[in-house]
């Protein structure tokens, strides 16, 4: 199947609580900010130097994937615009606002999977359940008509490709981490 | 209401829902890993129960709130929502005044860091 055939197949589901069940879902606040929220308990919550130490360079990677794949996406945006379902194909079901950004890859999906695949390592609990997160938000953004599978995919790979470089930076230049675990211990925040 | 009425409004619930669920979640995770120094209350089944409800009634509230609150509202147009019409209700695109990516990242590190510090404040208090 291709992408145009499996994004009119997922965008086809519908009935009127599913629907809003999708709309809730998808919107721009409830799941980053629970997956942001998720990153700040980590910070806090290592029972022993040991752990504190892994929880907390686990969060700092993740906030350095997230700085790398905001500028992948956007350098892609830049070079790649490519044009939303809604926009690009006749009847497309739109369940959202119409985003103006381009489409390829799907930024919230792509941090997402950052977070996750970045915490995977320190707490793999937490890490594989945003990284299920971060596909589902894909998929039912799909369904809504926001995103075509491949901007998912990318989305997924962006986020993957993010997390690798944020641990091979922190591997490399491990001063960042002390020098912020250190901060954050002097304001009584670690 | 114009696109910087609706983004002021959007700005000061996100800072509360991010402020309120914050202070929560630090309470959870300071009760898991013991640092007193941070409970709001000196009791660790106090400080757990706390945080619980601070989550639950910071991202509650800022779903809730148009309910109660006029504004544009997603697709529904100048008024209030319903029971019916919340679920699309905070779906605002930036460009109308919903927060795009960069205000939240910004928005909610102020807002957590704030959570934080009176975390810190009550904890001291008590020490």
């Amino acid at each position: 199947m291709s992408d145009i055939e499996v994004f009119r197949w997922l965008n086809g589901l519908h009935g009127p609580i599913f629907d809003q069940v999708v709309a809730f879902l998808i919107n721009d606040y409830l799941i980053p900010v629970a997956v942001a929220l998720t990153l700040g308990w980590l910070w806090f919550a290592g029972r022993d130097d040991e752990e504190a130490e892994r929880f907390q360079t686990a969060a700092l990677v993740a906030l350095i994937a997230m700085a790398f794949v905001t500028v992948f996406v956007q350098v892609t945006n830049a070079v790649w615009p490519r044009l939303r379902p809604f926009d690009a194909l006749a009847n497309a079901r739109l369940l959202f606002y119409p985003p103006r950004d381009p489409s390829f890859p799907a930024h919230p999906v792509a941090i997402l999977t950052a977070v996750g695949l970045s915490l995977y390592r320190s707490h793999r609990p937490v890490g594989i359940t945003i990284v299920t997160v971060a596909t589902m938000f894909g998929l039912l953004r799909i369904i809504a008509g926001v995103w075509f599978p491949s901007d998912v995919l990318g989305g997924l790979l962006y986020g993957a490709v993010g997390a690798r470089l944020g641990w091979l930076l922190l591997r490399h230049v491990p001063g960042v981490a002390t020098a912020v675990r250190s901060l954050a211990d002097r304001l009584g925040l670690s | 209401m114009d696109r910087l009425a609706v983004f002021g409004l959007f700005t000061w619930q996100y800072l509360l829902m991010v402020y309120v669920a914050g202070l929560g979640v630090i309470q959870l995770a300071a009760v898991r890993s013991g640092r007193r120094h941070l409970w709001v209350f000196p009791h660790r089944r106090l400080s757990a129960l706390l945080g619980l409800a601070l989550v639950g009634v910071g991202v509650a509230s800022f779903f809730l709130e148009p309910l109660w609150t006029t504004g544009p509202w997603g697709p529904l147009g100048v008024g209030r929502a319903t029971w019916a019409t919340l679920e699309t209700a905070r779906n605002v695109n930036d460009l109308n005044g919903g927060l795009a990516g960069y205000w939240q990242a910004l928005y909610f590190s102020v807002a957590f860091l704030a959570a934080a510090f009176t975390a810190r404040a009550a904890g001291r208090l008590h020490r």
